[in-house]
């Protein structure tokens, strides 16, 4: 079995080797060998670009089958504030929820039941820790798992304060288990996600080990099966029949609306991974140091950009805008006894976030650079064009890659080709 | 093998048969490369050689001709396939077939370059492993804010491939982007070499800027000559030099008015 659990697959029959994530997977952790594209473990940090981008719609979710929630007794579920954004701002929020019992929930709960204790929380950590600033958030289990992979000394930076589904999932957990005497095991709590990193956060979290969900599905899954029943559900629907402790907020699922919803004021949203990384480079220069807060979403627009959603992401975040102006609820009472809760580490990251070992030449230093040095006069030699057609995403990888004996010197075209030197002229201008 | 030969003399050598020599046989050859692995060709073959080799495709001629080699001798009496030799043909490169095996050419070339010294033993002296395992160079252009931080991230990314712990890695990029800045705010150009040596990593910045007068002034906190536009970019806090003093196991200045400054940081590798 595999070190690391990953949310997508390649369906080799469907890839037909078009290249296109290769060229956008941002851990280059693609290499398409013999016309089929192979994703390498080690490297993914699931930000499901190459399911977003792949012509051939070859990669797809892994997901857990919706029928599998009959397998118990109670269900919770507990979906992405980006889910209610799929649909017109017209619809009540509330209809989401009746359209999910309908479908067989027990219970509906949203992120907004825990987001006012964990902003709290995360405004006061940031003020016990100044030494560490800036503290970067966890919300994005892509963002994190780009830290552990490429940025290994940023994961002291990663704000350790639990994130709003985990929180949700846990809290509905240990409330029904103490007020219905339900059996952790006759309870399960599912997760509608908008990405293949968060169903992966659930599957195989970063810093414990095992997430308080149970189960998790896509957006795209169980949006169909919600339609149908928003649209009878509408018909007879009136505001009266919302319960008076409906609570709505959107949470942290756009851009910013974590470090605007706390009042902070230095702080930096940043979206898109290579945005994202530029602003790593620059924490790990310690040139930020200036900034208190980092949210890095590694999807464009944040989570309402995200690779499992139905809509336009541009669609998502007006419908986003106006469903927080119509629907939010005050929520800004703070639960009794946050103080015991905070001291106690309830609101914190059940374990550390450790950097995953790097991939380095050998742990041989005069070998390494020996290989370094191989690495680069071979790709001197080599068209630097980053034409993909043997298979790596850009020359210097390919060269990395025939140091490593992973990757054949005749699997570049200019290697093979019937005339180098015309070949090469029509490549390089 | 200090001298060179003509391949006239390795034909001869080798009593090998000419199959492509459009361009003659005065060329002279300097090094010999022997070996079937054409990726290690490619990193460590040097121009004007001649390989010897048992792989007979077009490959290897490809490779031959990629490294800038005179000519290629196929051992043990193979012959070309798949149009290797018109390929050779068109690229100048000289083609011969010799009955030998790669050992015994070796041997041969080696006694014909170095007439009367023919090796007593087989073993190779070993060179002792030099105390400098890599020096590269790195250009920094004054003035050019937009690429601050190019230069350390590149650094990281070379310490990172070869496996230096990543603590360390982090205090040579931080330093290294200090020095980069300061280059950057006050120099019209400059450099960075990165040394790394089995027990430290140096990065020597240097540039032809205005020098710093007073440098004990300079190290201390909060001090800075950098304009007001500049601090406006979030740069030039004063906080460049105390940070590169923290974050370096030895540090240098040397700095001449009107000619430059040379910063000199050393980070050991603990063992």
């Amino acid at each position: 079995m595999a070190r690391y659990y990953h949310a997508q697959q390649v369906i080799l029959d469907k890839c037909r080797g078009h290249l296109t994530c290769l060229r956008r997977c941002p851990t280059e952790a693609i290499r398409v060998k013999k016309g089929k594209a192979r994703i390498s473990d080690d490297l993914c940090i699931d930000c499901g670009i190459c399911i977003s981008v792949c012509p051939s719609n070859a990669i797809v979710p892994l997901v857990d089958a919706i029928d599998g929630i009959s397998n118990y007794k109670y269900k919770v579920v507990v979906p992405s504030p980006v889910l209610y954004s799929q649909f017109d701002p017209q619809i009540h929020p509330y209809i989401i929820h009746l359209a999910f019992k309908n479908l067989g929930f027990d219970l509906v709960v949203d992120e907004a039941i825990v987001i006012p204790s964990l902003e709290k929380a995360l405004i006061r950590y940031i003020e016990e820790h100044r030494s560490q600033l800036p503290l970067i958030s966890p919300h994005c289990p892509a963002i994190v798992r780009l830290i552990q992979v490429n940025y290994p000394n940023l994961t002291e930076h990663i704000l350790p304060i639990e994130v709003p589904r985990e929180a949700a999932a846990r809290e509905i957990k240990l409330k029904l288990q103490n007020e219905q005497g339900l059996k952790p095991e006759e309870i399960g709590i599912i997760f509608i996600s908008p990405c293949p990193a968060k169903i992966v956060s659930i599957k195989q979290p970063a810093e414990k080990s095992s997430s308080w969900f149970d189960s998790a599905f896509s957006i795209q899954d169980v949006y169909p099966l919600l339609l149908a029943q928003v649209k009878t559900i509408s018909q007879t629907f009136d505001e009266s029949m919302v319960p008076k402790d409906f609570v709505f907020n959107l949470g942290w699922s756009t851009l910013g609306s974590i470090s605007r919803s706390t009042g902070m004021e230095n702080w930096l949203a940043v979206s898109g991974i290579d945005h994202v990384k530029k602003i790593f480079d620059d924490i790990e220069n310690s040139h930020l140091s200036n900034i208190e807060f980092v949210e890095a979403l590694s999807c464009m627009l944040g989570c309402i950009g995200g690779p499992y959603i139905v809509e336009n992401p541009y669609v998502v975040r007006a419908n986003n805008k106006k469903q927080r102006d119509k629907y939010t609820t005050n929520s800004s009472q703070i639960p009794e006894g946050f103080e015991e809760r905070y001291k106690s580490g309830y609101y914190f990251l059940q374990g550390a976030i450790k950097p995953r070992p790097t991939k380095f030449f050998d742990t041989d230093l005069q070998t390494s650079i020996r290989k370094l040095k191989e690495r680069e006069k071979i790709y001197s030699r080599l068209p630097q064009t980053d034409c993909g057609l043997c298979g790596a995403p850009t020359c210097r990888a390919f060269a990395e890659d025939v140091v490593r004996g992973e990757a054949d010197l005749f699997n570049c075209i200019i290697f093979t080709a019937p005339d180098t030197t015309d070949n090469r002229e029509l490549i390089v201008p | 093998m200090p001298n060179i030969i003509s391949l006239q003399t390795i034909k001869e050598t080798l009593n090998a048969q000419i199959i492509v020599a459009d361009s003659g046989l005065d060329d002279m050859i300097e090094h010999v490369y022997a070996s079937d692995l054409m990726s290690d060709l490619l990193a460590f073959g040097k121009p004007n050689s001649i390989l010897l080799t048992g792989l007979a495709t077009k490959q290897a001629v490809i490779s031959a001709h990629m490294a800038e080699f005179k000519g290629v001798v196929f051992v043990r009496g193979k012959l070309p396939k798949d149009n290797a030799d018109k390929y050779a043909r068109d690229k100048k490169i000289v083609l011969l077939s010799t009955q030998f095996d790669m050992y015994e050419s070796c041997v041969r070339i080696y006694a014909a370059m170095s007439p009367g010294v023919l090796p007593t033993s087989a073993t190779i002296e070993e060179q002792p492993p030099e105390h400098t395992l890599l020096s590269q160079d790195f250009h920094i252009q004054g003035r050019d804010f937009s690429n601050a931080g190019n230069v350390s991230t590149e650094i990281k990314e070379i310490l990172k491939k070869i496996g230096i712990d990543s603590q360390i890695s982090r205090r040579v990029a931080i330093s290294t982007y200090e020095g980069e800045l300061n280059v950057i705010m006050h120099a019209n150009q400059g450099t960075a070499r990165l040394i790394v040596s089995p027990t430290a990593i140096e990065v020597i910045i240097k540039d032809q800027g205005p020098g710093i007068p007073d440098i004990e002034m300079a190290m201390q906190e909060g001090f800075t000559t950098a304009s007001e536009e500049m601090r406006a970019m979030g740069f030039g806090s004063g906080m460049g030099l105390p940070n590169i003093n923290k974050n370096t196991d030895e540090l240098r200045i040397e700095s001449k008015i009107n000619d430059g400054t040379t910063v000199y940081m050393k980070f050991n590798i603990e063992k």
